[in-house]
Parts: structure tokens; C-alpha cells; sequence
């Protein structure tokens, strides 16, 4: 499928991008049945709305993303609390991981709690850049900035999450 | 290229790619964000299958309209049902009038002095009003004795609506009085000064 083109077949756009939305909501959403409902509504929306898609107007990942992202920021203005306050989250694993699955869920909830101390435009950032797979100026595209303030932004945002994850054992 | 962040972008596609990175790159922030794009997050999602095949039905759904589309009338007797439709809902039947109030107690008293005649007042066509007898009977207010007479020029009939001739706005002592010119009554609301005693009714045992 085409990047910019008008795809028709949702059941490949599912297939093709469901990890990376589900992965820049998961960055987002510090809850994983709440991801779960996020990215449900907006494979919902993409489904209502992708026969409607107009190449012309922009790319297909820079439309899917600022679904994805708009169905976020409706997520958290529907509980009325600020964007991922890590409430209710549980510390990360002390635990020595026992197999690969175990190493990898480690490494997610590490990743995750120290996304959650970051700012908001940080965190958007990062999960459009490493988790959606964008490049800065479809970045741009989506939050509507310029595409040499997205890659200070990526740098800033990467350097802060470096300097988390340092903190962690 | 000096700006660090435009260095970091060119250097991170490098290390994402495999390539040697250049003398001077920040390896540790590359391989912080090697790390997260590497971390597999949809591992979590325990609705992706699931979604995906509700919303593969849905897509293959018929909406309503295409459903309906094969059932579809002729032109003519679809503008025919239509017009009927509309018939209907024209000559549908207004809601039953109310009877009216039953008479009012003897709440005579004599008349102050007429005022002098105001600017008309446009009031509006108004329904009755008529509580249920029950209703009144369990009410603790009881009618205030008007400063005038309720005028009546005529038998009205039960459950004949009110029919406003004309209004206008007076003054008595005590304030401002409205008078409604009915077809067969003279109303006037007025302000004055009342008792406590005089809107309740004392149950006496």
C-alpha cells in the first residue's frame, strides 16, 4: 500500500498499522485496557471515514496519526484529567526477568513509567518518532509545527527520556 | 551540521540502519531511542484480534439504506405515501380541552376606586387551566379576596377556553393592577399588601 495513496482495503490497513497505533496510543495512555479502547475508536473512525480519505490533502500517515492522536486527546478531556498522570500505574518489576517474554515486559514497563514523568509534547513526540514510525516532517504534518522544531524536539524529548531511564536500577 | 539536534537525527538513521556511525556521536542517546522504537507496546493490546474481526463484519454489514434499497417503492407511489403521511399528521387531533375551574368562592369586597386607564396591554390567546377537584381539595392555599369583583357579562360554558377581548395595565392604592377584558368576565390581578392568614388554610382538628 502506497504511503500516500488512498487505500480501500481496511483489513490491510489494519493489519499494516495496528501495532504503530497501538503502540504511539500506548505511550500516551498510561493504562492498557484504556489503549485498547482508544485504538478501538479509531480503527472505528478510520474505518467510517477512509472511503472519504483525499490523498490530495496530505499523506495517509500523517491522516491516520492525527486520528490517532485527536482520539487521545478526546480520551483524556472525556475523564477530565491531565494527560497521563501515572496514577494507579505499579512500579516497575524489581524481579529478575526469567525468559525473553518476561525481559520484554520488563523493558516495556520501564520504557512506559519513564514516558509518563516526561511532558505531554515530549511524549507525543516520541511515540509519533519511535512508536508510529514517522519521520519528522510527517511529525510536523500531525502536530502542525515545523519540521526543524520536530527534530528539536525529538532530540530534547530523547535526551529526557535517557536521562529517566538512567534513574531506574 | 552543528546543530546537536540535526547531528542526532542524522546519526539516529544511521544507527537504526546498521550503519558506522560517525567519531562524536551520541551513542548512548541513540541507543536510548533505539531502545523505545525496538519496544514491541502492542504486545499489551488484548483486543487487537478481536477488533479486527467485529470491525471486518461491520464493513461487510449492509447500512440500512442498502438494505432497504431493494425494497424500494415506485416513484409515484412513494410521492403518493408521502403525501399521505403528511395528511395525517395535518388533520391529526388537538389534545382535549380541560373543563374550566368551578366557581369561585364569594370573594367580593367593594371595589376600589378605578384607576386611571393605562396603555392596552397585547395579551396573548391562553388555555384553562383546570387542576384536578382532587387536587383542590388537598390544596392548603385558599383564594385571596380581590380587591374587585370578578365580573361575569354572560354564562360561560364549560370547557370553553378564555378568550382575551383586551388587557390593559391600571393603578390601585396599594400598586400596579392588570385587568383582562374576557368575552364574558372582567379579571384583574393587582398588588397589595396580604397576610399570612390569608394563603393558608388552618386545619382545625
Amino acid at each position: 500500500m502506497p504511503q500516500t495513496g488512498a487505500p480501500q482495503d481496511f483489513a490491510s490497513v489494519y493489519d499494516r498499522y495496528f501495532a504503530r497505533v497501538y503502540g504511539f496510543v500506548r505511550s500516551q495512555v498510561g493504562d492498557p485496557a484504556a489503549a485498547d479502547d482508544v485504538v478501538s475508536r479509531i480503527f472505528e473512525r478510520v474505518l467510517e471515514r477512509l472511503a472519504s480519505f483525499d490523498p490530495a490533502r496530505g499523506a495517509f500517515e500523517s491522516w491516520l496519526f492525527a486520528v490517532a492522536r485527536n482520539a487521545v486527546r478526546d480520551h483524556f478531556r472525556s475523564r477530565r484529567q491531565p494527560l497521563w498522570d501515572g496514577a494507579g500505574d505499579d512500579p516497575p518489576s524489581r524481579e529478575p526477568a526469567m525468559d525473553e517474554r518476561l525481559v520484554a515486559a520488563e523493558e516495556r514497563h520501564r520504557l512506559l513509567l519513564v514516558l509518563r514523568s516526561l511532558d505531554e509534547r515530549s511524549r507525543e513526540v516520541l511515540g509519533l518518532k519511535f512508536q508510529a514510525g514517522l519521520n519528522n516532517r510527517q511529525i510536523a504534518e500531525v502536530l502542525d509545527l515545523g519540521e526543524s522544531h520536530v527534530g528539536v524536539l525529538v532530540y530534547r524529548a530523547v535526551k529526557k527520556l535517557q536521562a529517566g531511564l538512567g534513574g531506574l536500577p | 551540521m552543528t546543530d546537536p539536534a540535526d547531528r542526532f537525527e542524522a546519526d539516529l538513521e544511521a544507527f537504526l540502519a546498521g550503519r558506522p556511525l560517525p567519531p562524536g556521536a551520541d551513542e548512548a542517546a541513540l541507543a536510548v531511542a533505539a531502545r523505545l522504537a525496538q519496544a514491541d507496546l502492542a504486545a499489551e493490546s488484548r483486543v487487537r484480534h478481536s477488533l479486527r474481526a467485529r470491525l471486518l463484519a461491520r464493513q461487510a454489514r449492509p447500512s440500512l439504506l442498502e438494505r432497504l434499497w431493494p425494497l424500494r417503492l415506485p416513484a409515484g407511489l412513494a410521492a403518493a405515501c408521502a403525501a399521505a403521511a403528511l395528511l395525517l399528521v395535518l388533520m391529526r387531533p388537538r389534545s382535549p380541552q380541560a373543563p374550566l375551574l368551578p366557581a369561585p368562592p364569594d370573594v367580593i369586597q367593594p371595589a376600589a376606586p378605578a384607576a386611571p386607564a393605562a396603555k392596552p396591554l397585547r395579551v396573548r390567546r391562553s388555555r384553562p387551566v383546570a387542576p384536578a377537584p382532587e387536587a383542590l381539595a388537598r390544596s392548603p392555599f385558599v383564594s385571596i379576596p380581590a380587591a374587585s369583583p370578578f365580573e361575569t357579562h354572560g354564562k360561560v360554558r364549560a370547557g370553553h377556553p378564555f378568550v382575551t377581548v383586551a388587557g390593559r395595565r391600571t393603578r390601585t392604592a396599594h400598586g400596579q393592577a392588570v385587568v383582562w377584558e374576557l368575552e364574558h368576565a372582567t379579571v384583574r390581578l393587582e398588588e397589595r399588601p396580604v397576610r399570612i392568614e390569608e394563603l393558608f388554610v388552618k386545619p382545625v382538628l
